[in-house]
């Protein structure tokens, strides 16, 4: 089951928020869905590229990660002066040792001086690994061009990822 | 021997050799679920070149979208080249489209990993 709730709060922000079934199937029709939601505030194919690997990153990981029912995202704009922020943020609850393991790779990818640098040595440790990618949040940063963080309580992991637009069209 | 190929719903991959270059093609995309069919397809491919000693080209523009599960099959692969012996060593030029805006990005990372051995156009 899906639940979507979108707003337009003013004339200046907008969130989209959907809850959905971790299902790695849903991954690419919830990415495909907020892509249009960033093409329409963007209208920037590049900007809305970004953000769609960014939210399709975090979705699977989200999904994977999730231990119960329940994985929601939510995105959202603010705008400041000429141009804004874009925040993506999924929220699911983890077991304690995946929420440990996906705070130390936070922790790493943004912490890092260079966000390609830390993407290749991602790519040097997964390409010996069998079990999952692990690009993901590098790819985030690198590609994305992205900040990333990660807040955990209890067992419930919030993974934002936040990009500024210098200009934003109204 | 059979060349790699992919048939899924969202993912198409096909291999063909032309005047000695393994001629690899995308279509589709590269969701997280066909990480696994990628992967041993990746595989495939680097076993025929080094088996026909033949360079390969990849065809990336019909592929719409990459997620880092599948790109993990070509980090993997080119990693693999790396290591081999300097006589085994093959060539692999990436295939971009302009107007995926992911491919300049995620396709010049890959390049950036394998410098000598993989070009874009």
């Amino acid at each position: 089951m899906t639940k979507v709730d979108a707003k337009l709060l003013t004339s200046e922000d907008a969130y989209v928020e959907l809850s959905f079934s971790p299902n790695v199937k849903l991954v690419p029709t919830v990415r495909r869905f907020v892509e249009e939601f960033y093409q329409q505030m963007l209208r920037d194919q590049d900007g809305t590229s970004r953000l769609a690997m960014a939210t399709h990153e975090l979705l699977e990981n989200a999904v994977r990660y999730s231990i119960d029912g329940n994985t929601r995202v939510r995105v959202g704009l603010r705008r400041e002066g000429a141009g804004g922020y874009i925040t993506i943020e999924t929220f699911n609850l983890a077991t304690p040792e995946n929420a440990v393991a996906v705070r130390t790779i936070v922790d790493e990818v943004a912490s890092a001086p260079d966000a390609m640098i830390v993407y290749q040595t991602l790519m040097r440790r997964t390409a010996k690994r069998t079990d999952g990618s692990g690009l993901g949040l590098g790819r985030i940063r690198a590609e994305g061009e992205m900040v990333v963080s990660c807040e955990v309580l209890g067992q419930l992991v919030c993974l934002k990822a936040e990009a500024h637009f210098p200009e934003l069209p109204r | 021997m059979t060349l790699p190929l992919i048939e899924s719903a969202s993912l198409r991959a096909t291999t063909a050799e032309s005047a000695g270059i393994l001629k690899v093609g995308f279509e589709g995309t590269g969701e997280s679920g066909e990480a696994q069919a990628m992967f041993d397809f990746c595989q495939l491919v680097h076993a025929e070149a080094q088996a026909r000693k033949a360079n390969v080209e990849v065809d990336f523009r019909q592929l719409e979208f990459l997620s880092s599960s599948c790109f993990k099959a070509f980090v993997t692969w080119f990693a693999q080249v790396q290591e081999l012996g300097d006589g085994e060593k093959y060539n692999i030029h990436l295939i971009s489209n302009p107007r995926m805006h992911w491919q300049r990005r995620s396709l010049g990372a890959l390049a950036s990993f394998a410098p000598g051995h993989v070009t874009i156009t």
